[in-house]
Order: C-alpha cells, then sequence, then structure tokens
C-alpha cells in the first residue's frame, strides 16, 4: 500500500529525514517510535501533504502512485487520513457538515453518489458512540473549546466517519489520560482490517498496551534505527532512547512542523 | 485658480440653484441656514491627503464629478422586493424622498415616524429647535453640503415606555444613475424606558453612481433600550460618506452593527456619547471590500461620565486591491471614572494587493478605568487551511470557507433573522464556492 524508499527531506535547507525506508501493507498497523526531534512529526505531515518540505531524494508510493504528486486534499480523497498531533480549531465551521463534505468529496472521486441527509446522521451518531463522543459536539464548530482529550477523540471520530485506508496518527495519546487514552485505542481497534493499514506514531510505548503493532520502527535522527516485532517496544520502555546514542541536534518537532 | 478650487466652485455652480426649490425654502431662516451651509462647504473645500480624516481616502473621484441634486425616478414595489426585510414596518425613500407608496407603517401610539420635507411645512418650528441642537462640529466639506442641501429623511420618535415589538427598517433606495448627490438627514428619539430595534438600509441597482450624503442623529433617553442596524449596500460605482452622532443617556443601552458591503469610496464617521452615568454601548461592525473600493471607518467612542461601558468589535475582509481604513477612538474624560472601555479591531487580507490602515486609539483622563484596545491584520491560517485539505476539501474551497468563517461570529450577532439571514446570503454570495460555504456554516 505505502512503500517509502531512501527519502530525504529538508527544511530550509537542514536535513531532517535522512534516508528512511518504509513498507506498508493493507491489514498492517506500523509503530514508528522515537525520540522529540527525530522527525516523526515531520513523516506524517509529509504524507498527509503538508507544505513547506524540500524533497532532497528518494520516493514515496501509495496505492502505485507518487504519493508526493498529490494535493493534501487528493491524498485525503485517494485515502490517507492524519489524525493531527495538534487538531486545529475552526470557529465558524461547523464539525459535522465539515465531515459531510469531506465524505462527500471522497466519495465523488470514487464515483459514487452523495450521501443521504438521513444515512448520514446515522452514520456519524454510529461512530461518535464508537469513541464515546458526546453527540452535543457534532454541532459545535470544529474543535472550538474542545478539551485536549476531546479533540483527540474528534480525530478518531473523523477517521471512523471517513474509513480511510492508510490511517496516520501523529502522536495521539500524548496528553491524554488512561480513561481517553482507553477510548481512544478501543476505537482504532475496532477499525483494524484487512483493507485498512495503520501508523501510530508515538512517543510512549503506553498505547502499544491498547493497540497490538505488527511492527515497531525505531526513528531517530532521521532514519529508521531498527525495526522489530512489538517486543522492541518493551525494550525501548525498559531501557529508553539512550542506547541510540545519537544525537539529535535537529530542530525540535515544534519548530519543524 | 487651482483644480480643486475649480471643482468646489463647478459643485457651487451647479447646486446653488437647486437651494430655492427645496422643501421649506420660503422659510426664511432654512433657506439662509442652508445657503449659510454651502458657503461653509465651499470654504473648507474637499479634504486633501493633509486633512488629518482623510489621510488614507482620496475623495478626487468624487470631487471630480460635479453632481445635481438627485431627483426620485418611478419605483414600483417589486423593484425593491429584494432589500425588504420580513416581519417589519418599512419607510421607503427613493433618491432621497420619502415615498409613501413603497412604505408600509401602522401609525400608533408607540412610535412616530415623520418625513423631515413634510415637517418643514407642518411644524417648521420643532424643526428649527431639532436643528438647533446638532451637535455635530461641521469641519467636514460633505457633511455642510448635505445640510446645506437639507431636504427629507426620517424622524422617529419612540414613546416613553414604549416597547416597539416590530423593527422598523428605513430603506433608502438609489437609483440615480447620473452621478447626483442625494441628502439623506435622520434622527431617532428613544424615549425614555423604551425598546427598540431599527434598521438603516442604503442600497441601489448595480448601475446607480449617486454620492449619498447621510447623517443620522440619535438620542437614547435614560433607561431606554435602542439596537441599531447599519446595512450599506449601494452599488460599486456610488459614494456613501454618513455621520452618526449618538447620544447615550443614564442607564440606556445601545447597541451598533454598522454594516459596510458597498460603495466604491464608503465613509462612515461615527461619535457616540455616553453622558449619562450607567450607560452602555455595544458595537460588532463589519467592512467587507473587494475589487477596487474604499471602506472608512472613524469611530469616537466618548466616555463623558463615570460607571459607562462600552464594547466595540470590527471585523474586515479586504480583498483584491481594495483598502479599507479603520481609526477608533476611545475618549475617557477626567471625570469618567470606572469606565470600562473594550475596543478590537481584526483584519483579513485575502489578496497581497489588498490594504488595511488601522489605528485604535486611547485617550484616558480619568486614572480608574479599564480599557484596553486593540487591532491585529492577518491572512488566513495555513494549518487551518492544511486541516481542511486534509479533510478532503480543496484548497480554494478551504480558503473561501474560512474566509468567511473568520467573520461568521459577527453576522451570528445580529439578532433580528432576516437581517442575518439576507447579510449572510449576501456575504457568502459575493465568495466564490458560496454553495459549498453554505453547507459548511
Amino acid at each position: 500500500m505505502l512503500s517509502i524508499k531512501d527519502l530525504h527531506v529538508s527544511i530550509a535547507g537542514k536535513p531532517i529525514l535522512k534516508g528512511i525506508n518504509l513498507e506498508v501493507k493493507a491489514g498492517e498497523v506500523h509503530a514508528i517510535m522515537g525520540p522529540n526531534g527525530s522527525g516523526k512529526s515531520t513523516l506524517s505531515q509529509l504524507l498527509a501533504g503538508r507544505d513547506g518540505y524540500t524533497i532532497d531524494s528518494g520516493s514515496v508510493t501509495y496505492k502505485d502512485q507518487d504519493l508526493l504528486e498529490l494535493a493534501p486534499e487528493e491524498r485525503s480523497w485517494e485515502g490517507i487520513f492524519l489524525a493531527f498531533q495538534y487538531p486545529v480549531e475552526i470557529p465558524g465551521v461547523n464539525n459535522t457538515y465539515l465531515l459531510r463534505a469531506g465524505l462527500n468529496a471522497i466519495r465523488k472521486h470514487h464515483g459514487q453518489d452523495e450521501v443521504s441527509a438521513v444515512d448520514f446522521l446515522k452514520l456519524v451518531r454510529e461512530k461518535a458512540k464508537l469513541v464515546e463522543l458526546d453527540e452535543s459536539f457534532l454541532s459545535r464548530s470544529v474543535n472550538q473549546g474542545f478539551s485536549g482529550g476531546e479533540k483527540k477523540r474528534n480525530e478518531i471520530f473523523q477517521m471512523a466517519v471517513l474509513e480511510p485506508s492508510l490511517a496516520i496518527l501523529d502522536e495521539t495519546d500524548s496528553g491524554l489520560d488512561i480513561d481517553a487514552l482507553r477510548v481512544v485505542a478501543e476505537g482504532v481497534n475496532k477499525l483494524r482490517s484487512e483493507e485498512r493499514a495503520f501508523i501510530l506514531i508515538t512517543h510512549y510505548q503506553r498505547l502499544l498496551d491498547y493497540i497490538e503493532p505488527d511492527f515497531v520502527h525505531v526513528l531517530s535522527d532521521g532514519q529508521i534505527q531498527r525495526s522489530g516485532d512489538k517486543t522492541l517496544a518493551l525494550e525501548l520502555e525498559r531501557e529508553g532512547y539512550a542506547w541510540l546514542d545519537t544525537e539529535t541536534d535537529i530542530a525540535s518537532e515544534a519548530g519543524a512542523a | 485658480m487651482n483644480a480643486a478650487l475649480k471643482q468646489i466652485d463647478a459643485w457651487q455652480t451647479s447646486l446653488a440653484p437647486t437651494l430655492p426649490t427645496l422643501p421649506g425654502n420660503d422659510i426664511d431662516w432654512l433657506a439662509q441656514r442652508r445657503s449659510e451651509a454651502l458657503t461653509q462647504f465651499s470654504d473648507i473645500g474637499f479634504p486633501t491627503r493633509k486633512t488629518e480624516a482623510w489621510k488614507y481616502v482620496a475623495t478626487h473621484a468624487i470631487a471630480k464629478t460635479t453632481p445635481a441634486l438627485s431627483q426620485s425616478t418611478i419605483v414600483d414595489s417589486t423593484q425593491i422586493a429584494q432589500w425588504r426585510l420580513d416581519d417589519c414596518d418599512e419607510i421607503v425613500f427613493v433618491d432621497g424622498l420619502y415615498h409613501e407608496g413603497l412604505s408600509h407603517f401602522t401609525a400608533n401610539a408607540n412610535i412616530d415616524i415623520k418625513s423631515l420635507a413634510e415637517s418643514f411645512e407642518h411644524s417648521p418650528d420643532k424643526i428649527k429647535a431639532l436643528l438647533s441642537q446638532d451637535i455635530s462640529d461641521a469641519n467636514d466639506a460633505f457633511d455642510a453640503l448635505n445640510q446645506a442641501l437639507l431636504r427629507d429623511g426620517a424622524i422617529v420618535t419612540i414613546a416613553d415606555g414604549a416597547v416597539v415589538e416590530r423593527p422598523l427598517h428605513l430603506l433608502f433606495v438609489s437609483t440615480n444613475t447620473d452621478n447626483s448627490v442625494t441628502p439623506i438627514n435622520n434622527w431617532i428619539f428613544a424615549g425614555k424606558n423604551s425598546q427598540c430595534n431599527i434598521v438603516e438600509t442604503y442600497i441601489g441597482a448595480d448601475t446607480t453612481n449617486n454620492l449619498t450624503l447621510s447623517r443620522t442623529t440619535i438620542n437614547v433617553a435614560d433607561n431606554a433600550e435602542l439596537t441599531h442596524y447599519r446595512s450599506q449596500r449601494e452599488s460599486k460605482q456610488a459614494f456613501h460618506l454618513a455621520e452618526l452622532t449618538v447620544k447615550q443617556n443614564r442607564d440606556s443601552r445601545y447597541n451598533a452593527y454598522p454594516i459596510a458591503l458597498g460603495s466604491a469610496i464608503a465613509r462612515v464617521n461615527v461619535e457616540i456619547i455616553l453622558a449619562g452615568k450607567n450607560a452602555n454601548c455595544t458595537v460588532n461592525g463589519l467592512y467587507l471590500t473587494k475589487d477596487k473600493q474604499v471602506s472608512d471607518h472613524h469611530i469616537k467612542m466618548y466616555h463623558a461620565v463615570p460607571h459607562c461601558t462600552s464594547d466595540q468589535l470590527f471585523k474586515g475582509v479586504m480583498d483584491d486591491s481594495s483598502r479599507a481604513v479603520f481609526n477608533g477612538l476611545i475618549l475617557v474624560d477626567k471625570d469618567a471614572q470606572k469606565t470600562q472601555a473594550d475596543l478590537s479591531n481584526r483584519n483579513l487580507l485575502v489578496s497581497k494587493f489588498a490594504d488595511i490602515n488601522t489605528k485604535p486609539e486611547l485617550e484616558i483622563y480619568a486614572d480608574d478605568v479599564k480599557c484596553s484596545h486593540g487591532a491585529t491584520i492577518g491572512q488566513l491560517n495555513e494549518q487551518s487551511i492544511f486541516y481542511l485539505q486534509s479533510r478532503g476539501v480543496a484548497r480554494d474551497q478551504a480558503e473561501h470557507l474560512l474566509t468567511y468563517a473568520f467573520i461568521n461570529d459577527v453576522i451570528n450577532r445580529i439578532q433580528l433573522d432576516a437581517l442575518r439571514k439576507q447579510i449572510a446570503a449576501l456575504i457568502i454570495g459575493r465568495l466564490p464556492d458560496s454553495e459549498f460555504i453554505r453547507e459548511l456554516v
């Protein structure tokens, strides 16, 4: 489904990703872990199409297309979904209506009819229940006045409605209390399927107690240093990232984003 | 003779002969007042870049027109149907003259509405008293010209204690296509303990190119509440220069919604005086410019006495090579202790050729006050655009949606359903992807 080959990316002349290789097949869950500044968020934003990155070399192929040639909205229509680390508040734009517009844009792209108002309402109610999102959030402006946990739940809710082929969760677990984390993780688990792949970007092993990954990759200094199965995450939990012994002198992730 | 003087001279020559044709000009004091005002107009001359209040707005496009006085053309009800407001009483003026046939209003004890032109004849003494109370300072050439051409307008009196349920819509329609000048003078008197909603709409078909000179003088008596919408949507060839003067008395509430969407050059000069203790003023303003429009707001909020509050929010969106000017002054007198005054001006530039000059000012002479003011100028937020794109919204649609979202909160503060829907539809209609936006807000 997704094939990243020797990807080198820089921001304003500064190398951030220094040769990433990653193969993700349908049905797989990949966890990408790593310390702050390792390039995790750059990778997730880049896959979703955020501007401001220079591709120095390498390729990203998604469903046999050159992903890097697609606009962010085209990626969305092709089934890529990014759950944001910091979901954006958009006052004045209705949460549910946005989702309907997004869903209809995807359907239109695939030559399907728009979803009827009745069917859509049924769908959002069902999916809101899945992530225990109160229905009052449906009629509010996008993320406006939502708490941190509510924003993350809203991201998973959107993902549940849009049913992407490839879902990228960028530190969705960060800042969540254990109850919210459980809800978010259960939402993800219910969406796991043979056709769908997940990339979980996370700083903590904790998320992987709830979502069992097929593969774990350790990203550091812009490269995947090690790959393995879920036991690698446990190893990281025990030993921290210090063993990587690499200077992470690149820009902080906040700055990079 | 330089060009500016030549132009003033041409205006005076063109307009002086019309003075005797104005209603009530057989009344000596009125004829004299008009004639003096015309001289004053000529003496002051057109504002230049050196005129502080007009620093950012060039008026030569107006000065070069040499207009005649507007004449009312024949308009039938179907032509103005789209501009009416449901569930309102309506007083219609066509090219500055009261049009009884298009107006609908049932006289009642709560509210009295008179045409200025008719009042000259019926109650000249009352008008004389009214004009002598004028609290404006006439340093403005266009305001002087409006006084020289003093012709018609609405005099609205809300009885003491009256709660007027039905909003009043003062609809000023322009039809002239010959660069004529349209003088309009209105008065609104909100009686003690009264409550009323009034909408002033200025509008014209796309081809009109009139110069509207409008002055509205408002007095809000003790404990009265007046909500006042001002919706300016004249054609893009028209000029609209307006004065709004408001005096608030003890415990009064005045809620203003100045909305400016139309005209090639639009200017609103607002002066609100909080003259009685515990008066409360809120202003929610909106201006949108596109193409080569220029829109100018000058606001003076004058806290003259203690314990008053004022809260102002103005939002502007400038597109293409249009320009806006915002100048908001909060003036707190030395006696006006415990004043609470806020002013916020937020601007969105959606084109790199668009321009805004904003200047919020505080002038405080009291020492126990809470005042804040601020202005922001920004572009659309890239993070928000990307977020919407990642949810499947095309980039240009996302931009147009976010432009509307920026001003949506001000529109939503309009309490009057019919007007809010009208304004929202109009603004959405101006934007590309309007159907898409309609679905998302």
